[in-house]
């Protein structure tokens, strides 16, 4: 609180008589604002008050007499106001700014790169451990931060190329798909294989016949065999099922959607052949000269992509005999086909040159035993050996 | 005596004061202008006029004349609070303080020991002319022998200020003058945590903020601010310098990762110099970026209009966060120095 | 005139048993002769001229820091005699060593108003050019300008430039170890300094009675083997007249000179202070009655050297004077933030430039908009 005391008016003044006061208690006042008027010997006066703040007490009722030097107001000051007090020795606290007010930041000129001597710059201890930890030879990286400084980033590139050579391809988008699904076949399904010769030499003369006398049916070798699976499979319907594990059920479909194998730039496709059952053998030798076609440009739909119900896998292709095939899950089964070359074979006691080939069935063992199992081999075998014998059921 | 009540920092001390000499006897308060006029902070208002000329006493204009005095009444059996009126005015009093109060126990191998309390308004920020704003921490927390501690809350002070008062050894205690008005609702009297113990005023996970006595608000108020650049900013208070609590700063760097101190202090050898080598030889495998400090320049205090200008300010901070290497981003600062001209 | 005092051996060392005075309260001449030669009818209107500017001044600092204008001002209210003797009796080239409570001195010096205030204003620690003027920075530690002061004074008789000094201290000041330091090394040394002690009864708060028990603060002296004094501090004619004999002691190879100076503080310690804590307002108003001012106009009006013209003219120029001063201090001054790591060296130190491009560039950001 700040007393103002009544100051010499003037010529020797030593009191005078409040007249009349300009403000009251709890007025805001400001600096040299004419607080109070008061009479001396010679006149009317009014008088201001040197600093601002808010009147708290006026010493005198109007037509009292105060001396000079006595308290004539009090004020409360803003800074008390505020709580800071009166320091003695200067303008008191201020109130500094609690917020940011700079925009722009200082930036510091990047230093030149490549003028580094010394031990090599890496952004904090933590990044140098780490480095460390797996065996990074800082000194061999190349630095990205300014000044040459080694970044986390830097280190954590450095070890995921590793120290080795090895050439490391991505397991992504279609690649990584096929991976899944094969791996989860193998995981699910208890699979077993069985596998035996056939001699094709028939099967290969009907083709040629065909050929001859169908030749707008465009009948090839795998048509002959999805023809054959598909009788297989109606004379054997449990490997044209799969299992529920949700359900624990085994079901078995009454339609064959026949899936093949294709391989195109893009890797393993297998297009499905829906309702292959209705199929004429013609009609699935066109519908896999269709689907072959829209696998090579990429255009097949996804109903031609899924839905299969049993897989036929003429990997012959390749030059290879047999194999244990992954079995395209949830499937139950897969006939895998292989080459057709001369071998020496038992035809009515001689030995002769005959076209043979290895037909591999793996199924999964739950749908079925191996009586099942082989015995849809053996028929698909026979069809193979004595294609005649299909038109018996026709 | 038990009071809830808005109580200024210097009222806390005042009570402080009071309640010590009430509990102890011994206790005796001396300065200039302590007495009648109660001190020119009025931190030791009333002091006089309820216990006597005998307890609080005014003495002749001499710094060296009451630390020397208080020496002698401490190993004449007194308790002696003893007030310098202002930072740099103690230093007529540094010699009696370096060569006696902070090494006569060790001298006399604990025969001597000084239970005295030196009460010193120190730092600036109140616009004051020269020599009333000086940041001489760390004459004293350099002294071996001498506790050194700084409240920068309004409880800390009563319970610090008490606490000075009971210990056996001499403690240089440092009252941000400043903060002399700041208020707070306290219980008196209370007991906050003892020496040796810094306090985590706001808790974060980003980056440490370490800070002592005046500059405690400027940290308090950078972390708020920081929230929009999306750090979240732990704020330490030291309390006591020496003792200096290791275990606390260091368990919040390990966590954070990274460590900024603030003091205003002018920055070189300065005790913001002292904490940051501690962060970082203990703290090194933990840190993120390098340990910083904003500190004052390292000029004498500057005249009040431009005091704003050197002390640590909200900027200031927030500068220093962007230096602490978020996103893999190095401190640019000085990795030019050394390089070709 | 004769030293006679300077004859007598150590005695002549002690100061007079009672402060020197020519006035009474109420301006008339004393009964008797003082041992000391009246200054002459010029220099005491020039005095009373001097009296009233730096009054006018003071009570124009004292406004001006009510209204913020200064961060704090010290005022030397009632000290006027004091202030004006020490600057009058010394010439232009002897050096002063002010404190914080020595403006009104540098305004008799003739130091721009604006420079002196700088301190408390608060724009620079120091705003006029010591070397130009002869005048040290005021100082806020106490006592310790006395030592400068004794330094400065041997080294003016070193080189035999004829030049003295002049340390003005406080009675709290006295009980300073720099105080007992400097007044021997100025015995020893036989340094041409004056030590004008202003005791005007208190230290902020703490009354002479707490300060020492000296019979009188000149008797401070004799323990350095220092001629002293004591004198009215509120009687202009004496101040002057002993001053005089003081600086002409110093100057003429005799060592330093201890004179006391009782007076009274008639404002409290600042603007911030409540002086009514500690001291009567009876005792404020028995200093007022001996009113330095008011005594040395009482004198010359009687002797015919003051008529009412030159005290309407010395008055309308004490007001264009402060008019002059308000509103030069109603200017805001040109600061220079960078200019902070000037002068802390003579040249500054690589860390130096280095801040002060930090401080730059955060100038330079602040000036874009956000």
């Amino acid at each position: 609180m700040i007393e103002f005391r009544l100051p010499d008016l003037g010529e020797g003044l030593t009191e005078a008589e409040i007249l009349d006061w300009r403000v009251s208690v709890g007025d805001v006042v400001g600096v040299d604002q004419i607080v109070v008027e008061v009479e001396t010997a010679k006149a009317a006066v009014e008088v201001p008050i040197p600093f601002a703040g808010t009147v708290a007490r006026l010493h005198g009722e109007p037509r009292s007499v105060i001396a000079v030097g006595q308290p004539l107001i009090s004020v409360t000051t803003p800074d008390e106001a505020a709580g800071s007090g009166n320091v003695l020795v200067g303008y008191g606290p201020g109130a500094a700014p609690s917020r940011r007010r700079r925009v722009a930041r200082a930036l510091h000129p990047a230093p030149p790169a490549g003028e580094s001597p010394g031990v090599p710059r890496v952004l904090s201890p933590l990044v140098r451990r780490l480095a460390a930890t797996h065996a990074i030879d800082i000194r061999a990286l190349k630095p990205t931060g300014p000044g040459d400084v080694i970044l986390r980033r830097d280190v954590e590139a450095a070890i995921a190329e590793g120290a080795d050579d090895f050439e490391r391809i991505p397991l992504q988008g279609l690649r990584r798909a096929i991976a899944d699904k094969l791996s989860r076949s193998r995981r699910e399904i208890p699979d077993a294989t069985t596998w035996v010769d056939v001699d094709a030499t028939a099967l290969v003369q009907l083709k040629n016949d065909l050929a001859e006398s169908c030749p707008e049916a465009g009948i090839g070798f795998l048509a002959l065999l999805a023809r054959i699976c598909v009788a297989g499979l109606r004379r054997y319907p449990e490997l044209n099922a799969r299992v529920d594990l949700d359900r624990a059920e085994i079901v078995r479909f009454p339609h064959v959607h026949l899936g093949y194998a294709a391989q195109t730039d893009r890797g393993l496709v297998v297009p499905v052949i829906h309702d292959a059952h209705r199929l004429t053998l013609a009609d699935l030798a066109g519908q896999l000269r269709a689907r072959t076609e829209e696998a090579r440009q990429g255009k097949l739909s996804p109903r031609h992509l899924t839905g299969g119900t049993f897989t036929l896998n003429n990997y012959g292709v390749f030059g290879v005999d047999g194999s244990t095939p992954i079995i395209n899950h949830p499937e139950a089964a897969l006939l895998g086909v292989g080459r057709i070359i001369d071998r020496p074979w038992a035809v009515d006691g001689e030995i002769r040159l005959r076209k043979i080939t290895q037909l591999s069935l793996t199924f999964d063992h739950r749908v079925c035993d191996g009586a099942a199992a082989g015995g849809f081999l053996r028929y698909v075998a026979d069809r193979v050996e004595r294609p005649q014998t299909l038109i018996a059921h026709l | 005596m038990t009071t809830v009540d808005t109580t200024t920092m210097a009222q806390a001390l005042n009570a402080a004061m009071l309640d010590a000499m009430d509990a102890d006897e011994r206790v005796v308060v001396f300065g200039e202008d302590v007495g009648a006029l109660g001190g020119v902070f009025r931190v030791t208002d009333g002091l006089a006029a309820k216990f006597g000329d005998d307890r609080c006493f005014d003495t002749p204009l001499a710094e060296a004349g009451i630390v020397g005095f208080a020496v002698g009444m401490a190993i004449g059996g007194f308790r002696p609070v003893v007030e310098m009126q202002f930072d740099a005015f103690a230093y007529p009093a540094f010699e009696q303080i370096a060569s006696h109060v902070a090494k006569l126990r060790n001298r006399t191998r604990g025969q001597l020991a000084l239970p005295l309390v030196i009460r010193i308004p120190y730092a600036g920020g109140i616009g004051g002319v020269e020599h009333h704003s000086d940041s001489s921490e760390a004459y004293y927390a350099h002294t071996p022998g001498l506790k050194v501690v700084t409240p920068a809350t309004v409880a800390d002070a009563y319970s610090l200020l008490r606490e000075a008062i009971d210990d056996p050894d001499p403690v240089v205690f440092l009252e941000p003058k400043r903060l002399y008005w700041t208020k707070s609702t306290v219980q008196l009297p209370v007991r906050t945590e003892p020496f040796g113990r810094a306090v985590v005023r706001r808790p974060g996970t980003d980056v440490t903020l370490v800070a002592y006595g005046p500059s405690l608000p400027v940290a308090l108020d950078a972390a708020a601010a920081a929230v929009e650049d999306g750090w979240s900013v732990e704020v330490v208070d030291l309390r006591t310098i020496v003792p200096f609590d290791d275990d606390t700063v260091v368990a919040s760097v390990r966590r954070t990762g990274r460590c900024v101190v603030v003091s205003e202090a002018a920055g070189f050898a300065g005790v913001g110099a002292e904490i940051a080598a501690r962060v970082q030889e203990r703290c090194f495998h933990s840190l993120h970026a390098p340990v910083l400090r904003v500190a004052g320049f390292d000029i004498p205090y500057p005249p009040p209009m431009l005091e704003h200008h050197h002390l640590p300010s909200v900027d200031r901070i927030l500068d220093a966060f962007d230096r602490l290497q978020r996103d893999d981003q190095p401190d640019t600062r000085f990795l030019a120095l050394g390089s070709a001209k | 005139m004769a030293d006679r005092k300077h004859d007598d051996g150590w005695a002549g060392l002690l100061p007079s048993a009672s402060p020197v005075r020519f006035l009474t309260d109420s301006g008339t001449p004393v009964r008797g002769r003082p041992a000391y030669r009246e200054p002459a009818p010029e220099l005491l209107r020039a005095a009373y001229r001097a009296m009233v500017l730096g009054r006018r001044f003071d009570t124009q600092a004292t406004a001006l820091t009510k209204q913020g204008r200064l961060a704090v001002y010290p005022s030397s209210h009632g000290q006027e005699a004091c202030q004006v003797g020490a600057v009058l009796a010394l010439d232009e080239s002897d050096w002063l060593f002010p404190t914080y409570r020595e403006s009104v001195a540098l305004v008799t010096r003739g130091i721009d108003p604006v420079e002196i205030l700088a301190l408390l204003r608060g724009d620079a620690h120091c705003g006029y050019d010591p070397r130009r003027h002869h005048v040290a920075p005021q100082c806020t530690p106490l006592a310790t300008q006395t030592l400068h002061a004794a330094g400065l004074a041997y080294a003016e008789r070193r080189t035999g430039s004829g030049r003295i000094a002049l340390a003005f201290a406080g009675d709290g000041a006295t009980s300073e170890g720099d105080f007992h330091e400097a007044l021997n090394f100025a015995a020893v040394f036989k340094a041409p300094v004056v030590f004008l002690v202003q005791n005007n009864g208190y230290a902020i708060s703490v009354p002479l009675s707490r300060q020492s028990t000296a019979p009188a603060l000149a008797y401070k002296g004799i323990g350095y083997g220092v001629r002293a004094e004591q004198v009215d501090g509120n009687d202009p004619v004496a101040v002057l007249a002993v001053l005089a004999e003081a600086a002409a002691h110093a100057r003429a190879g005799n060592g330093p000179f201890l004179l006391e100076a009782h007076t009274y503080r008639m404002a409290a310690h600042t603007n911030a202070d409540d002086a009514t804590r500690y001291r009567s307002d009876a005792e404020v108003d028995r200093w007022r009655r001996r009113d330095p001012i008011a005594r040395l106009e009482a004198y010359l009006r009687r002797r015919g050297q003051l008529t009412d013209e030159d005290v309407a003219a010395v008055a309308a120029e004490a007001e264009e004077y402060a008019a002059r001063l308000r509103a030069a201090i109603n200017t805001d001054p040109e600061l220079a933030p960078l200019g902070l790591f000037d002068h802390v060296f003579g040249a500054p130190t690589p860390q130096l430039r280095e801040q002060h491009a930090l401080l730059r560039a955060e100038l330079q950001a602040e000036e874009v908009p956000a």
